[in-house]
């Protein structure tokens, strides 16, 4: 396992008693499952680098669910315009392609609780748009 | 600014004593001292002290952009109280300047932490907006070395790589009053055939969003958003730094045309 993620795995794992998250470790990635309130949502933890301004950013990326048609990928664009952290971005690897939101932090200085707070609202975000796109929780 | 203002108003608003100040502690004790014999068997008060807490209370009324605003500045603990309880509630430009007035007021006012100075005399040197309260913006821009100037909303930055489509920076405010640092680069005119592209160039960007304002009509636009208290000026010198050159490539590119 990379050593930032390895850093940033213990500061989760030694949080999870005050706070309702699993923490699946990778080699190079965490899987971090978020329970809110009766439902839970899964965010990708990773390491990104940022080659123009030299700095590693973590990447937090969560599932939400099929795009229907381009009317769906139009009204992405516009709720990026109005989401307080991270936006929705478009993984045409899947068949159909699938809405997922992304927020990127610097990794540098980063302060613990900005950490959490930012993966609370990546989960909450992504949970809300699964419910609208699919109804159930699968992601 | 509102600092200035309380040095004008030494008198306090209220210098009286509620005339039928007895029959008013009179009805409090009645009040907490009700229901007292329902436990007669295992305790019994014997006597009730009353403790009158002295304090003051000050308006304070000052302009933010053409907006007239008023705290109040008072109680044990020197705190800002807002006339309309916890925050303006107004929508729009009008509720970002009397929101943007309210959180200058809580940073210059409130005495915990103590009042930072260096940010007051930038402010009144013009090289930092009153809205950046932490003079996070001048530092990173100063990091970065790029052209900056000071606008009504914020900063606007004109990256000497594409200076006709700069930068800007604001302060904005979520749902709850928290302030979010907002960066901002108009991309180009929205092509509807394009929209699917920039959804996808989202999950290569290390920071922002490609995002259609004003309801889907006219430009793309890069936008991120981030709480503004846990913005160092390091780190979003490395942002800006990213989203520059990013955006740079996708103008220069013509990867949304």
């Amino acid at each position: 396992m990379s050593v930032l993620i390895e850093s940033l795995a213990k500061q989760l794992q030694s949080a999870t008693h005050n706070l309702r998250l699993v923490v699946h470790a990778g080699t190079e990635e965490l899987l971090v499952e978020v329970h809110l309130a009766d439902r839970k949502q899964s965010v990708s933890v990773s390491m990104a680098g940022c080659k123009a301004a030299k700095a590693t950013t973590i990447r937090m990326l969560s599932r939400c669910g099929p795009i229907k048609d381009h009317r769906s990928v139009r009204a992405a664009l516009i709720t990026n315009a109005n989401m307080e952290l991270g936006g929705l971005c478009l993984d045409t690897t899947t068949n159909p392609p699938v809405l997922d939101v992304i927020y990127h932090m610097v990794y540098e200085n980063h302060q613990f609780e900005d950490f959490l707070m930012s993966l609370y609202s990546v989960a909450k975000y992504a949970d809300q748009l699964e419910q609208k796109l699919v109804g159930g929780d699968n992601f | 600014m509102a600092l200035a203002m309380c040095e004008q108003s030494r008198t306090p608003l209220n210098t009286w004593m509620p005339p039928d100040l007895a029959s008013i502690v009179q009805a409090r004790i009645d009040r907490e001292t009700d229901g007292f014999d329902a436990h007669s068997q295992t305790e019994r008060p014997t006597a009730v002290r009353v403790t009158l807490f002295g304090s003051y209370i000050y308006s304070v009324e000052f302009d933010c952009g053409q907006e007239p605003e008023r705290v109040y500045v008072g109680g044990l603990n020197n705190s800002i109280f807002s006339a309309r309880g916890n925050g303006p509630k107004k929508k729009g430009l009008l509720g970002l300047i009397s929101k943007l007035g309210y959180h200058v007021v809580n940073a210059i006012g409130n005495i915990k932490p103590p009042v930072d100075k260096t940010y007051l005399q930038a402010v009144h040197a013009n090289s930092v907006h009153i809205g950046d309260t932490r003079c996070v913006v001048p530092a990173a821009i100063e990091i970065i070395r790029q052209e900056c100037r000071i606008t009504e909303r914020g900063y606007e930055i004109r990256p000497d790589t594409n200076p006709k489509f700069p930068i800007e920076l604001e302060i904005d405010f979520n749902a709850s009053g928290m302030p979010l640092l907002c960066i901002r680069r108009n991309l180009g005119v929205a092509e509807r055939q394009q929209f699917g592209r920039a959804l996808q160039l989202n999950r290569q960007l290390s920071f922002g969003r490609i995002c259609l304002l004003n309801e889907g009509e006219g430009a793309f636009c890069l936008l991120d958003r981030r709480q503004y208290k846990h913005v160092s000026s390091g780190q979003l010198a490395k942002i800006l730094t990213g989203l520059i050159a990013e955006s740079d490539k996708i103008i220069s590119f013509q990867m949304l045309q």
